[in-house]
């Protein structure tokens, strides 16, 4: 393996480590402060994706369809809750409405930048609304509860992908044609673009969390959550926020990735078992260690299928062991300790 | 007057008792193979269509029973067992991948069922003495290698790097061309492979491009050729790349775009079907396939669409055959009778070209059925020899 090869390598790994990076920030910030493990991540990916294929290209908008139904629904449930009976007519009907509006208006051929951002928003919100809908409800359960809600959601949000936009596969323009030369290596526009998106968004979620007093309830809301809620701070209202960044995170994942990997209707699952496994790797309580965790396995899944060719995957899956064996043993010598 | 009612009564009752030909179909038309399946699929209903509208197989209603794979070899083997023991199916198309296909082989001899696959491998059909009632239609991997080498030669290819699909349909890509590179003087460098859901080659197309092969051989399907064709130009590849006759169909040439120019593969007659010889024996079957499916489906046929109709005239052929001696209602005794008559095809012209099955050959298909085409702006240029 030559220098060259190796940074190859080293770039590749990482700008595909990003993409685990921003799941496994999902995954953790939906886990610390609703302990919820999503297995759904690698889902919200795919809605991304394909919602932004889909509003970029005229075919289903699938994503905003799931919106409209999920909106609608959340509506529903928040008059019944309230027992407003007199106003049930107005999720059904102004659903009803919505529906009937995106199947009628013209296919829309939107700008990549701008069918991303919708995109990003519509997930974020279905996010959000799926968390009102399936989580909420039982909010006191346990968290193996929340992984079978979750795998639910999985295996139902797959199945809609399939129901809108069909089996098959679907490539998204790049930011730029092209690559720039760095050190004997061909980095493309688009890597870069992973990259410093990447980098960005912990930027910004960094001063949310640190900068912004809502930002500091959700970290309040994860520490404790009876002691958030004495002091004011609604968990509900924090699991709404949490869903709706880590699916709109994920769904700016997946509009990164489109382009490197088509976009099809099953691609979720992988990356968010990937991102998973970042999470893990990081300790699944903290952010920077949700983001080194994914580089990690970005960059070990690079080298070893440069090494194996088909096992790559295998690996990096079979990591998750040793990882949480070496994570027990060290938290019990910690608790030994006095 | 009374004797033509009776004639017509008789003949309606005759007609309501005429036991329906039960044809099951196994195809992938959700997962990775997907956009084979779906051409498949399209192809088996309009056959079914056209041959009930011409009054059937020797006045038998033709059904086809279509279920969904996903792909997946274990859910093949269920669909097999259904469409044998529920719908008591007559015989059986399946698999539209390799895996698959190889998956259901057991299962179908044990119970005696004649199976015509649409898969590329060869070890569906080989060893002949173990593949008794399984027969496929594409043609077999080595007879598309072949070819294909043989036009490296003719380029000036010396050293070839492959990668591949690391199932059936990959690998057997791989030993075929292990047998046909030496052969005619071709160098194998590197060989990668990758699991059929992998997504990010790009660490496989490193290392082929430091091994500096003249050319590339891809053996996959689409998407996943094109995921490593664009691997290969993104890590700095320079030289030929050489795709399969498993990439045929509009979802290659959709997503690889101008990236493709001057991409070589191995097809099928029935994708150049409008720059035929007519002295081929087979063409006037291709072009009445392309004609119908153009106008029934407002699109030209991928490979695979012509796999699965050439399943459907075989077993057409077959039964005409065999329902002038054994009645569809004695299913193992039609199943046993089916499975001889398949083998016993001569010279049926067909749109993967001209089928000579024999108990030694169950793929029945020569090199005529192999075409060299480079791709150009998105549509195939026949390589001329």
């Amino acid at each position: 393996m030559t220098a060259a090869t190796a940074l190859f390598l080293l770039v590749n790994g990482l700008t595909n480590g990003a993409i685990y990076a921003l799941l496994g920030l999902g995954i953790v910030l939906i886990y610390n402060v609703t302990r919820v493990i999503n297995i759904a991540q690698g889902e919200f990916v795919m809605l991304g994706a394909l919602t932004a294929v889909g509003l970029s290209t005229g075919r289903a908008a699938g994503g905003l369809t799931l919106a409209v139904l999920a909106g609608a629904a959340w509506a529903l449930v928040a008059c019944l809750r309230r027992r407003l009976w007199a106003w049930l007519w107005l999720p059904v009907l102004g659903g009803a409405g919505l529906w009937w509006l995106l199947g009628a208006l013209p296919a829309w051929h939107l700008p990549p930048l701008l069918a991303a951002l919708v995109a990003a928003v519509t997930v974020a919100f279905v996010g959000a609304a799926l968390y009102r809908l399936t989580i909420e409800p039982v909010a006191g359960a346990g968290e193996v509860v929340f992984l079978i809600i979750t795998t639910g959601l999985y295996l139902g949000l797959q199945g809609l992908g399939l129901l809108f936009w069909g089996p098959g596969s679907f490539s998204f323009p790049s930011v730029h044609a092209g690559a720039i030369r760095a050190g004997g290596v061909r980095v493309s526009y688009q890597s870069l673009l992973v990259l410093l998106a990447t980098l960005l968004i912990l930027v910004l979620l960094w001063l949310f969390f640190e900068r912004t007093l809502f930002g500091k309830a959700l970290r309040a809301a994860a520490m404790n959550r009876a002691g958030a809620r004495l002091v004011g701070i609604s968990p509900s209202r924090a699991g709404i926020v949490a869903f709706a960044i880590s699916a709109g995170l994920s769904a700016v994942a997946g509009v990164l990735i489109a382009p490197v990997t088509y976009a099809t209707y099953d691609m979720g699952l992988s990356l968010g078992l990937k991102g998973f496994v970042g999470a893990v790797v990081g300790g699944l309580a903290g952010y920077p260690g949700a983001v080194l965790g994914g580089l990690a396995v970005g960059v070990l899944e690079a080298f070893a299928a440069y090494s194996t060719s088909a096992y790559g995957e295998a690996i990096v899956y079979g990591l998750i062991i040793p990882i949480l064996l070496l994570r027990v043993l060290v938290l019990r010598r910690k608790a030994a300790m006095p | 007057m009374i004797m033509g009612l009776l004639a017509a009564g008789s003949l309606l009752f005759g007609a309501a008792y005429a036991q329906d030909i039960v044809i099951g179909a196994a195809i992938a038309q959700t997962g990775p193979a997907s956009s084979l399946g779906s051409g498949e699929v399209d192809a088996l209903k309009l056959f079914e269509q056209q041959v009930n509208q011409a009054g059937g197989i020797m006045g038998h209603n033709l059904k086809i029973v279509v279920l969904d794979t996903a792909s997946d070899p274990s859910k093949a083997v269920l669909d097999v067992r259904k469409l044998v023991s529920e719908n008591n199916a007559l015989a059986v198309v399946c698999c539209t991948t390799s895996p698959e296909s190889l998956a259901v082989i057991d299962t179908l001899q044990r119970d005696q069922v004649p199976n015509i696959s649409l898969a590329a491998s060869a070890s569906i059909v080989q060893p002949a003495s173990d593949r008794h009632w399984v027969f496929k239609t594409p043609p077999l991997d080595s007879v598309m290698v072949t070819r294909e080498v043989a036009d490296m030669v003719a380029q000036g290819v010396g050293t070839v790097g492959f990668i591949g699909f690391n199932d059936a349909y990959g690998q057997g890509g791989l030993t075929e061309l292990k047998k046909a590179a030496p052969e005619q003087g071709v160098d194998i460098v590197d060989t990668e492979s990758f699991a059929r859901t992998d997504t990010n080659l790009s660490s496989q197309a490193r290392k082929l491009v430091n091994a500096d092969p003249d050319a590339v051989l891809i053996w996959a399907i689409p998407p996943a050729g094109n995921v490593a064709q664009k691997a290969l130009q993104d890590a700095g590849y320079q030289g030929v790349i050489y795709q399969s006759y498993g990439m045929t169909n509009e979802t290659f040439l959709r997503l690889g775009g101008a990236s493709l120019n001057g991409t070589r593969l191995s097809v099928l007659p029935v994708i150049v079907h409008d720059k035929l010889p007519g002295a081929l024996p087979f063409a006037s079957v291709v072009q009445d396939f392309v004609g119908q499916y153009q106008k029934t489906y407002g699109a030209t046929p991928s490979s695979f669409a012509g796999h699965a109709w050439d399943a459907g005239l075989i077993l057409q052929a077959a039964a005409t055959k065999v329902l002038a001696s054994t009645s569809p209602d004695d299913t193992a005794a039609f199943r046993s009778a089916l499975r001889d008559a398949i083998e016993g095809l001569q010279g049926f012209q067909a749109v993967d070209g001209t089928f000579n099955f024999s108990p030694d050959d169950h793929s029945g298909l020569g090199s005529t059925s192999a075409v060299m085409v480079t791709v150009q702006d998105g549509a195939y240029q026949v390589v001329q020899p």
